[in-house]
C-alpha cells in the first residue's frame, strides 16, 4: 500500500496539473492521457498508470474535468475527458504559483551556491 | 422536498445524490480501467511481445487495479455512510436474531418515550404554544388588588379606556364585555355567548378570519359579526357560504361577515359583536392590554397605578380606598392552574424514560457479556474501538428508533385518553392537543439521545482494549467484576426511581382520596345550576322583574323529579365568587375597610343546598319578594368581625349593594344597610383547597340583574350517573338532560326566556380540582405501575444472567454440600443487595422530589402509611423478580455441570 506513493506524485497536486495541461489541447480518454503524459515527460516522470483514474474521479467530482462516453480512433468505447471552465481557472492559478515557488527556490540555491 | 433541502446542508444532498448513483458510477471507472489495460496490452503485443508477456508487463505499469478502484471510490466519500449502512443491516440481523430481547428492550424504551411524547404533547400544548394570538406572553388583563388580598376585576368606562390606552407602558389594548344573548332565527330561542369587542380587537389579537373579514375601526355596517369556529359548525354545520348571511339575534337582524378559524376561541365566544363607544361613565368593559416589550411587570403595574389612581379619583367610592393594580398574564389566567399539574407529571414522566433506559442498558450489558466472544474476534481481526463503539451505539441507537416509533404509537392513543380525562376549564379552549410536528421532533430526538446514552455505557465497556482478554482468558468464576458493578448499580438506580414513582403514585393517590372527603357543608349530588339571561330590554320594572324571577321558581320547583329550587346571581360553590364587596360594620368606626364575598340568593338557597344553619333562622319566601332588608353571613365572616360577640341582629352596609348600571334594578328602598339574621355553615368559596372567605348572603331581590341561576335539587335519578369517580364525561350528559326538562318548565312562564348549560355540583367539583387531582393520582398510578413492571424486567434479566455466569459454582457448591435453599438464598441476596441501596437512595430522593410534589399538590411523601406499602411493595417484586432464576439455579444437577466443565 505504500510503495505505489513513492513515484505517484511529486508533490500534492502535480498529477492533476499534468492532466489538466494535457487536457487543455483536446480531450483525450484514459489511456491516451497517460501515455501522452509519460510521453511529454520524456518518461523521466516514472507516473503509475492507475493513479490517474483516482485522480480523474477527484476531479470530476469537483467539476475541473467532464466525462462523456465516446468512441475513439482505433474505434473503441472510452470515456472522453475535457477541460472545464473551473479546470483552466485552477489550472492558471496553480501554474503561476509553482512558478513562484521555482523561482523562489532557484534565488535560495543560487545565494547557497555563491 | 424543499424544506428537506432547507434542512440539509448542499453538500450532504449532494453526496446523498451521488449515493444513488455509485453503482453505475463504480462500474464506469471499472469498464474504463479494463479498457485502458486492454487498448495497453494489443500495443504491445502489436511492439512485439508474447500475450502473456504484455498481459503482466500492463498490469505492473498500471498499479494495483482493486486498490486503485477502491481509492476512486473512496473520492466520493461514500465509505463512511457504506460503514453505516453495513452497521446498520448487522444491527437489525442482531435484533432478529434475539427476539426476546429485542423485544423487551423495545417495549422498555417504547414506554419510555411513549410516555413522554404524551406529557410533552400536552406541555407543547397547554404551556408552550396554548393561544394563536400575536405576542400573548405580553397580553395582560388588570386586577385590582385591596388590602384584605381579594381581587377584583378591573373594567373602565370608554372615557376611561381612552385615557389607558394612550399610557406610555402599553403597546395596545382592547375592551370587551361578554353578555348573553339568544339567536332567535330558530324554533327555541338558544342561549349564546356574544362577545362585544372594540374595534381595534381583531388587530390586537392578530388573527386573521377563517372566512370573510372581521371588522374594523372604521366599520362600515355596524350589524355585521364574526362568527367563531365552534359555534359555525354547531349552528351551522359549517356552510362555507355563511358569509353575507342574515342570522336574528335578540329578534334583530345581523349579518355575518366572517367566521374565526379553530384555535381563535377568545373568551370561549359563540359571536363576536363590535362594542359601540358608550358615553355613559357607568357602562363598563374588562380591559385586555399588551405591555411593551422590555418593560417589567413591576414598571408597568407603578405606571398602570398612578393612571388608574387618577381615573379612580374622577369616581370615588368605585375602588377601595388603598388598592394596588396586578397585572394578570394571559398566559397565567388558563395556564396556571395546571402548570403545577404539568411539572409535577412532567417530572414523573422523566422518571420513568429513565427507568426505561436503564433497563435497556441492563439488557444490552447482559447481552454484550453473552457476545463476547463475537466482540473478540472482531477487535483480533484488526477492528478498531471507535469502529466497535459505533457498531454497538448503532444498534442500541436502532432499538431506541423502533422504541420511539412505537411509543408515537402509544402516544396517540393515550393523548386522546388525557385529552378527555384534562378537567375542562383547566387548560385554555385555544389550545389543541395532538401529536404535532414539534412533538414528533421532540421524540425523534429523546429517541436518539436515550440510545445513546443508554447505549454508550455498555459500549464503552464492551469496547475497552482490555475487555476480550478479560473475557476470554481470564478464569470462569471471578470474571466480569466490571459488568456485575455496573448491573448493580444500574439496579440500584432504577430501584431508587421506582420507589420516588411509588411514592409519589401513593401520595398522590392519599391527597384525592382526601379531596374527596374534604368537608364541603353542602350536600352536591343531585344538584345543578342552570343560568337565565333575560333578552335585552324585557322586564325593566323591579316589582315584574322580582315577580317573574319568582314564577320561575316556583314553576321549577313544583315540576316532577325537583325537590326543591333556589335563585342565585352567582355560581355554586366551589367556584370563587368574585363579587365582593366592602362591609361597614355599624358598631366600628368606618376607617377599617372589611370586606366579604356578596352571595344574592333566595330564601331556598340554603336549604336546597342543605347548608347547615349555626344561629338564627334563614329569611322566607315572603321576605324575599318584599326584597326585606336581612342577611346571613357564614361561620367564617361571624367569627372573623364578631370575634366575641353574637352577629345576630347587626346591622351592616354593604355599598356595592345597589344599582351600578342600567340593567340592574335596585329594590324600593334600597339603602345598602342590612340585619343578619342567621349565620349557615362555611362552604368552599373560594375554590376547594383555600379556606372559605367571609361571605354573606342578601336577598337577590334587593337588587336584580338581568341573569341568574336556577338551582335545583332533584330525586335521585342522576345521582347514579354522578358517582364522584365516574368519567368526568358522565355529568355533562346528566346536566344536558336537565337542562332540556328546565327549559321546557321555564318556557312555560315565558316561550321567548333562552335557557342556558346546565352544570351539576359534581361537574363544578370536577372542574374546580377532583378531575385534575384524580388525573395526577391516575397518571402517576400508571407511570409507577409501568416502572415497576420495568424494574421486575429489569432485574428479572440481570438475576438471569448472573445465574447463568455462576452455574458452575452452584454446582460445585452443591457438590460440597450446599443445599438448594442457601443457593436460592445466595441468589435472592445478590438481588436483594442493590436492591436495598437503590431504596436507601430512592428516600433521599423522595424528600428532593416532595419539595415539588408538595408546591404544586396537596400529596406529601412524607407519610407511613404511604412509604410504608411502597418500600414493601419494591422488596415483594424483587423477591419475586428474583425467585424463578433462583429456582433455575437451585434445581440444577451439580453432576451435569461440573461435567460440562
Amino acid at each position: 500500500m505504500t510503495e505505489p506513493r513513492k513515484h505517484r506524485d511529486l508533490f500534492p497536486g502535480a498529477l492533476e496539473m499534468m492532466i489538466l495541461q494535457t487536457l487543455r489541447r483536446g480531450p483525450l480518454h484514459g489511456y491516451a492521457l497517460a501515455q501522452q503524459i509519460i510521453t511529454d515527460s520524456d518518461d523521466q516522470l516514472r507516473v503509475e498508470e492507475g493513479s490517474l483514474y483516482p485522480a480523474l474521479q477527484r476531479m470530476l467530482k469537483v467539476g475541473w474535468v467532464d466525462a462523456k462516453w465516446g468512441v475513439s480512433s482505433t474505434n473503441r468505447k472510452v470515456r472522453l475527458y475535457t477541460i472545464t471552465t473551473a479546470g483552466r481557472r485552477h489550472l492558471e492559478h496553480e501554474v503561476s504559483r509553482l512558478e513562484q515557488m521555482l523561482n523562489g527556490i532557484t534565488r535560495v540555491l543560487a545565494l547557497a551556491r555563491s | 422536498m424543499n424544506w428537506l433541502a432547507r434542512l440539509l446542508p448542499g453538500r450532504f444532498l449532494q453526496r446523498l445524490l451521488h449515493l444513488v448513483a455509485r453503482r453505475r458510477m463504480d462500474r464506469e471507472m471499472a469498464d474504463e480501467i479494463q479498457e485502458h489495460l486492454d487498448e495497453k496490452i494489443e500495443d504491445l503485443v502489436a511492439g512485439g511481445m508474447s500475450r502473456a508477456d504484455a498481459t503482466s508487463a500492463a498490469r505492473r505499469a498500471f498499479g494495483n487495479v482493486t486498490l486503485t478502484a477502491e481509492r476512486g471510490h473512496d473520492v466520493w466519500g461514500w465509505t463512511s455512510l457504506e460503514t453505516w449502512w453495513v452497521d446498520l443491516r448487522y444491527a437489525c440481523r442482531q435484533l432478529r436474531k434475539y427476539p426476546a430481547f429485542t423485544l423487551v428492550a423495545v417495549l422498555s424504551s417504547a414506554l419510555g418515550i411513549g410516555a413522554s411524547t404524551a406529557v410533552f404533547s400536552v406541555l407543547y400544548a397547554v404551556l408552550i404554544n396554548p393561544y394563536p394570538y400575536r405576542d400573548p406572553a405580553r397580553i395582560v388583563h388588570l386586577h385590582v388588588v385591596d388590602k384584605g388580598a381579594f381581587l377584583f376585576d378591573l373594567p373602565l368606562s370608554n372615557q376611561q379606556f381612552l385615557e389607558f390606552e394612550r399610557s406610555p407602558v402599553l403597546d395596545a389594548a382592547m375592551a370587551m364585555d361578554v353578555e348573553g344573548m339568544a339567536a332567535t332565527g330558530g324554533d327555541l330561542p338558544e342561549p349564546i355567548s356574544a362577545g362585544y369587542l372594540s374595534a381595534n380587537a381583531f388587530e390586537f389579537l392578530g388573527v386573521p378570519p377563517l372566512l370573510g373579514r372581521v371588522f374594523t375601526r372604521n366599520e362600515a355596517r355596524p350589524q355585521g359579526i364574526v362568527l367563531s369556529y365552534g359555534y359555525w359548525w354547531r349552528r351551522y354545520s359549517g356552510q362555507p357560504d355563511i358569509v353575507g348571511q342574515t342570522v336574528r339575534l335578540d329578534y334583530q337582524s345581523y349579518t355575518v361577515i366572517g367566521v374565526m378559524p379553530r384555535r381563535f376561541a377568545w373568551w370561549d365566544c359563540d359571536v363576536y359583536l363590535p362594542l359601540r363607544p358608550s358615553p355613559d361613565p357607568d357602562r363598563l368593559a374588562t380591559v385586555f392590554a399588551r405591555i411593551k416589550p422590555g418593560v417589567s411587570d413591576r414598571a408597568a403595574e407603578q405606571a398602570l397605578q398612578s393612571l388608574v389612581g387618577t381615573l379612580a379619583a374622577q369616581r370615588p367610592g368605585r375602588l377601595p380606598p388603598a388598592f394596588q393594580i396586578r397585572l394578570l398574564h394571559m398566559t397565567a389566567i388558563a395556564t396556571g392552574r395546571l402548570s403545577g399539574t404539568l411539572a409535577v407529571v412532567g417530572a414523573a414522566v422523566g422518571l420513568l424514560l429513565v427507568i426505561g433506559c436503564a433497563n435497556v442498558s441492563i439488557l444490552l450489558l447482559a447481552r454484550g457479556a453473552a457476545r463476547t466472544h463475537e466482540l473478540a474476534i472482531r477487535v483480533a481481526v484488526g477492528a478498531s474501538r471507535i469502529r466497535i463503539l459505533r457498531q454497538l451505539l448503532t444498534e442500541s441507537i436502532l432499538i431506541s428508533l423502533v422504541g420511539g416509533a412505537a411509543g408515537v404509537l402509544l402516544a396517540d392513543g393515550a393523548v386522546d385518553l388525557i385529552s378527555i380525562l384534562l378537567p375542562a376549564g383547566t387548560f385554555p379552549s385555544e389550545s389543541v392537543i395532538t401529536l404535532s410536528t414539534p412533538v414528533l421532533v421532540f421524540s425523534t430526538l429523546v429517541a436518539i439521545m436515550t440510545g445513546t446514552l443508554f447505549g454508550l455505557w455498555p459500549a464503552l465497556q464492551f469496547s475497552h482494549p482490555e475487555f476480550g482478554r478479560l473475557m476470554t482468558g481470564g478464569s470462569r468464576g471471578s470474571r466480569c467484576s466490571r459488568g456485575s458493578r455496573g448491573h448493580d448499580l444500574l439496579i440500584a438506580g432504577q430501584a431508587a426511581l421506582t420507589l420516588v414513582l411509588l411514592a409519589g403514585a401513593g401520595a398522590t393517590g392519599r391527597a384525592f382520596t382526601a379531596l374527596l372527603h374534604t368537608r364541603l357543608d353542602y350536600d352536591p349530588q343531585n344538584l345543578t345550576s342552570t343560568r337565565i339571561d333575560l333578552r335585552d330590554g324585557t322586564y325593566t320594572e323591579w316589582n315584574d322583574r322580582v315577580a317573574y324571577y319568582d314564577r320561575i321558581r316556583q314553576a321549577t320547583a313544583r315540576s316532577p323529579g325537583v325537590v326543591s329550587a333556589a335563585l342565585s346571581l352567582t355560581e355554586l360553590p366551589p367556584v370563587t365568587l368574585f363579587r365582593s364587596s366592602a362591609v361597614e360594620l355599624s358598631d366600628r368606626s368606618s376607617a377599617e375597610w372589611q370586606t366579604a364575598l356578596l352571595s344574592e340568593v333566595s330564601a331556598e338557597y340554603f336549604s336546597t343546598l342543605r347548608v347547615p344553619m349555626l344561629q338564627g333562622r334563614a329569611w322566607t319566601e315572603a321576605e324575599t319578594r318584599q326584597a326585606v332588608h336581612v342577611a346571613v353571613v357564614n361561620a367564617t365572616m361571624a367569627r372573623r368581625y364578631w370575634p366575641s360577640g353574637s352577629p345576630l341582629q347587626q346591622v351592616i352596609r354593604l355599598p356595592e349593594l345597589k344599582a351600578s348600571t342600567t340593567w340592574t334594578l335596585a329594590s324600593p328602598g334600597n339603602d345598602g344597610r342590612v340585619r343578619i339574621v342567621g349565620v349557615v355553615a362555611d362552604t368552599p368559596s373560594a375554590g376547594l383547597k383555600e379556606p372559605s372567605a367571609p361571605t354573606v348572603y342578601v336577598p337577590y331581590s334587593l337588587v336584580v340583574g338581568d341573569s341568574l341561576r336556577v338551582i335545583t335539587r332533584t330525586t335521585g335519578a342522576p345521582a347514579q350517573a354522578t358517582v364522584p369517580v365516574a368519567s368526568s364525561m358522565a355529568p355533562s350528559i346528566v346536566s344536558r338532560a336537565i337542562a332540556e326538562q328546565l327549559r321546557s318548565i321555564i318556557q312555560t312562564v315565558d316561550p321567548d326566556q333562552p335557557v342556558g348549560p346546565a352544570r351539576t355540583a359534581v361537574d363544578l367539583l370536577e372542574a374546580q380540582g377532583w378531575a385534575r387531582e384524580r388525573l395526577t393520582a391516575s397518571i402517576f398510578g400508571a407511570f409507577a405501575g409501568l416502572g415497576v413492571l420495568l424494574s421486575a424486567a429489569g432485574l428479572y434479566s440481570v438475576v438471569s444472567y448472573v445465574v447463568s455466569q455462576r452455574l458452575t459454582e452452584f454446582g460445585i457448591r452443591m457438590a460440597l454440600g450446599a443445599r438448594r435453599l442457601d443457593v436460592v438464598r445466595l441468589v435472592l441476596a445478590s438481588a436483594m443487595r442493590p436492591m436495598l441501596t437503590g431504596v436507601t437512595a430512592g428516600l433521599g430522593l423522595c424528600m428532593i422530589f416532595n419539595r415539588l410534589l408538595v408546591r404544586w399538590t396537596e400529596a406529601n411523601v412524607r407519610d407511613p402509611y404511604v412509604m410504608m406499602p411502597v418500600i414493601l411493595l419494591l422488596v415483594g417484586v424483587t423477591v419475586a423478580a428474583a425467585l424463578v432464576p433462583a429456582c433455575r439455579a437451585a434445581a440444577t444437577n451439580p453432576m451435569n455441570v461440573l461435567r460440562g466443565e
